[in-house]
């Protein structure tokens, strides 16, 4: 019988112990300072070590269980990245309508149901909300509308 | 300056029309996020965290805990009528909150649950105003060495006291104390953990980890999920919110004892609003006349533990305050919105800012009156919201995040690295690991490590000052308790609340 181990763990508390050796790693870069006065490296080493420590534990806990893999929803990461990207390029440029616009665009092809319209109403709607709350309310210099060109 | 006086004063603080006003804006916004799932006030507190870069430190301060007991109000209302806790302390109510709205009695949950937040809220008050005085006294003297080990115990008893995997809870404090170092270190200079961009010289803002981790992974683990037509088609009229005497008579005394439990438990360290609520709802097992029909849809069911996490949600302040140790992630918000100001939380807090702490306290009865008027005529109006889709809301949410972002140093760099930080929070949550205890450590980073390099320096280079001063090793041996505690309670087969919960 093949031995029983919990992928999701195995996974998790890999990830822990490479962020601890490379936490550990850069710390030993930094002065160590003496034991009366401790330099700016010895903090973050310690945190280190006990990074892999920690990781460690959590793949030895992993073991005689059987674990679910995690469904990874790539499109809802892959448009609300798009929707983030959109917004930081257009807001300086193209001013707030645009960014906005955009980004609920962008963000809303997530789900499955899609229509220009609906979409295009809720842009709007949420501009005029932001400018209230950003612009008016609280007289921050934002850009509405610009023509890049 | 006696209590009552001070009290005074909080209240003409808390009594402007700026306070009002935001007062307002805090519980209903609150009492908004708490009705919906999917979205909380962590997520809620960290989206309108560059919002209060602009206020008084006092008002935002008052702002901010409004969104946090509003949220407890409101979750409440989700849970008994969809079974779905709005947020996470109050799962307990669903157990016979829902069972309630089954038997066409949810107007009643509704109305019990509002008056013990209130009870409790009010209760917690008077407790914050009696406890934290004091307290502040005694921590004014605390050395370094005491200090250092409340953080550690605080952060320590974050992880374990809410009974989930507690190695992976430690990974993400450290994770968090780690992230908390990076950019310049106050003490000698050094940058660290820049890697070579000017971008992380400064280390990561604070609102940028907040709204990234919560706000933006929240809304990834959300899309997708099943359509929600999930609501009762009950009607909630104003009448049906009215209790029977019977009713009335049986929600007293669990009120009274929720209130108690929730505001001794709010106190400790790490302790937040869910522990509150399981241990008024395992007291009310133990102690009820009729706790052999808990789970059933019993009003006892419902009163002890809301009137448990509001006063929870309030007495958590304590510590914040008067220790500068936050006893939760939404607590290390707070402090981190204090510490934008330039106000340190700790034992002088009380003495230099009074208008800050006795405005709170100040602000809470109003919130709570407030919450009590939004409640219980408008009930009508909360369970319309409830219909609205997610997917009009989370694009909503997303731009308010991107522009609250961007508005913090106009930068367009800062509304990726968002992004970013939500997918890795968004992983965080598929490998279950919890992020919330991260803020806890990346607000006490610093802060910790100043500490302990003080402790060395007074002590000559000696670790002994850690076990050697009676106050810091009772500190220290409480810290180890509490991570034997679970190890022992597993090994026994199963931890207390989950006991308390499957009696």
């Amino acid at each position: 019988m093949p031995r029983q181990y919990d992928s999701v763990d195995v996974i998790g508390g890999l990830i822990t112990v490479t962020l601890g050796l490379v936490a550990s790693y850069i710390s030993l870069g930094y002065p160590m300072g003496s034991t009366v006065s401790i330099g700016p490296g010895v903090f973050p080493l310690i945190l280190g070590l006990l990074l892999i420590g920690l990781g460690l534990g959590i793949v030895l806990g992993a073991r005689g269980r059987e674990g679910e893999a995690p469904a990874f929803n790539l499109r809802a990461v892959v448009c609300m990245m798009a929707g983030m990207v959109a917004f930081a390029l257009l807001i300086g440029t193209a001013g707030l309508v645009p960014a906005i616009v955009a980004c609920v665009f962008f963000s809303r092809l997530a789900e499955p149901e899609f229509r220009l319209l609906p979409v295009l109403v809720l842009g709007l709607g949420l501009s005029l909300l932001c400018w209230a709350v950003f612009a008016f309310a609280l007289g921050l210099p934002l850009r509405i509308l610009e023509w890049p060109f | 300056m006696d209590t009552l006086t001070l009290l005074l004063h909080g209240f003409a603080t808390a009594m402007t029309w700026e306070a009002l006003f935001f007062c307002f804006v805090g519980v209903t916004i609150g009492m908004l996020i708490g009705v919906l799932p999917g979205i909380g006030p962590l997520a809620t507190i960290s989206m309108l965290l560059p919002l209060t870069y602009y206020l008084e430190p006092s008002t935002a301060l008052i702002m901010l805990a409004g969104i946090y007991y509003g949220s407890q109000y409101g979750g409440s209302t989700a849970s008994i009528l969809l079974n779905l806790p709005g947020e996470a302390g109050a799962a307990v109510t669903c157990l016979d909150g829902y069972p309630m709205s089954r038997k066409g009695r949810a107007g009643v949950a509704l109305f019990v649950t509002t008056i013990g937040s209130f009870v409790g809220g009010c209760t917690a008050i008077i407790v914050m105003a009696l406890l934290a005085p004091p307290l502040g006294k005694v921590a004014v003297m605390l050395g370094s060495a005491e200090y250092f080990a409340v953080m550690l115990l605080g952060l320590i008893a974050a992880v374990t006291l809410i009974g989930k995997s507690v190695l992976k809870g430690l990974v993400m404090i450290v994770l968090g104390l780690l992230l908390g170092l990076m950019g310049t270190d106050v003490i000698s200079g050094q940058i660290r953990f820049a890697f070579g961009t000017p971008y992380l010289y400064d280390g990561l803002d604070l609102a940028l980890v907040a709204m990234g981790l919560f706000g933006v992974s929240e809304i990834l683990a959300s899309i997708g999920s099943p359509a929600s037509n999930w609501l009762s088609q009950q009607k909630i009229t104003l009448r049906s919110l009215l209790p029977t005497r019977e009713d009335v008579r049986r929600s007293v005394a669990p009120t009274v004892r929720g209130s108690l439990i929730g505001s001794i438990i709010g106190v400790l360290p790490g302790a937040g609003t869910t522990v509150a609520a399981f241990m008024a709802y395992a007291a009310e097992k133990r102690v009820s006349r009729y706790k052999d029909q808990l789970g059933t849809g019993i009003v006892e069911g419902v009163a002890s533990p809301e009137s448990a996490n509001n006063a929870a949600a309030q007495t958590n302040f304590i510590p914040t305050l008067t220790l500068g140790v936050p006893g939760g992630a939404t607590m290390a918000l707070m402090l981190g919105a204090l510490l934008i100001h330039g106000i340190v939380p700790g034992p002088t807090l009380i003495i230099n800012h009074p208008d800050i702490f006795w405005g709170l306290i100040a602000s809470f009865w109003i919130g709570n009156l407030m919450l009590l008027i939004l409640n219980l005529p408008m009930i009508g109006l909360w369970v319309r919201i409830l219909k609205i889709p997610y997917s009009i809301l989370y694009p909503g949410i997303l731009v308010f995040i991107a522009l609250g972002v961007y508005t913090l140093n106009y930068s367009f760099v800062d509304v990726i690295m968002v992004g970013v930080l939500g997918i890795v929070g968004y992983g965080m949550n598929l490998l279950r690991f919890e992020p919330a205890p991260l803020l806890l450590g990346y607000i006490l980073g610093p802060m910790m490590e100043a500490n302990l390099r003080r402790s060395l320096l007074i002590s000559g280079g000696d670790v002994s000052i850690f076990w050697t001063r009676p106050l810091s090793a009772t500190l220290m041996l409480l810290c180890i308790a509490l991570i034997l505690y679970p190890i022992v309670m597993s090994l026994l087969g199963r931890t207390r609340v989950q006991a308390a919960l499957e009696e």
